[in-house]
């Protein structure tokens, strides 16, 4: 038993380590808190490995781990509850019915110019659910279906936040190209 | 009426294909499909080819955090490897 566990860490759950320590650092804005969250996620993981399938999808399953660690205790302990953002959320409430029309091309010259730096800053400005599904499809690179399990979150709000986080990381990139002259 | 039944087309191919492709669960009969309409509609062409180029972008400028060795030695000392 406990040669099949350290073969799922050592070939499934440790090469995930670098992405969930940053998908931490980007909720916790904190290295020490980030470290915190990804230890304590393989802590759960190795407690629940009974729960997990070999061979099946190890990172959406310890994302949704480091995931509902964040929300339980860390944002606990913070005793800072998420504020929603009325203004940023109403912003583009109309957005879900006009989908085809709001696009967001950033092939523009002034978006091209942009540091690594820049782009990553204007991300974690965003509210913690738009910050959190740009990170998890266009940083992490998973599919709507497993952004709606790990999140706990219906498909179709997943479609919806992501089309609004994209379009508001947009704004904010396209303000900040202008303030600096590009 | 007219309008309804394009807006209730429009909201189909949404869910068939340009979700489906971008969650990149097309078969591969369904993505001929989704080829051959995609020619006859532009919209929908620029839009598959805007949430394209985001991840891209993105991707590309994203300063990743490293992980330190003192992390992975703290988890594996903990549960016992």
């Amino acid at each position: 038993m406990k040669d099949k566990k350290a073969k799922i860490f050592t070939e499934e759950f440790f090469p995930q380590i670098e992405a969930l320590n940053n998908f931490a650092y980007h909720l916790t804005y904190n290295q020490s808190d980030a470290e915190d969250l990804v230890q304590e996620t393989f802590l759960k993981a190795y407690r629940f490995i009974d729960k997990y399938d070999e061979g099946t999808n190890a990172k959406a399953w310890l994302f949704r781990i480091l995931k509902n660690a964040f929300i339980n205790e860390y944002r606990k302990k913070s005793k800072a509850p998420q504020a929603v953002d009325i203004d940023q959320a109403n912003l583009l409430k109309d957005e879900d019915e006009k989908a085809f029309k709001g696009f967001h091309d950033l092939r523009e010259e002034m978006f091209q110019n942009m540091m690594g730096d820049e782009i990553t800053n204007a991300i974690n400005t965003l509210q913690e659910d738009f910050r959190t599904v740009i990170l998890l499809c266009d940083v992490e690179d998973f599919t709507y279906e497993e952004i709606a399990t790990i999140l706990e979150i219906p498909i179709g709000t997943v479609r919806s936040r992501l089309h609004r986080a994209r379009n508001l990381l947009r704004e904010k990139l396209r303000n900040y190209a202008s303030s600096k002259g590009y | 009426m007219i309008m309804s039944n394009l807006k209730k087309k429009a909201s189909e191919f949404e869910n068939k294909f340009i979700s489906s492709s971008l969650e990149k669960r097309l078969s591969s009969d369904a993505k001929q499909e989704l080829a051959e309409e995609l020619k006859t509609n532009p919209e929908y062409f620029k839009r598959l080819e805007n949430d394209e180029d985001f991840q891209l972008f993105i991707r590309s400028k994203f300063k990743r955090k490293e992980v330190s060795p003192a992390l992975v030695d703290s988890i594996k000392s903990k549960i016992g490897f």
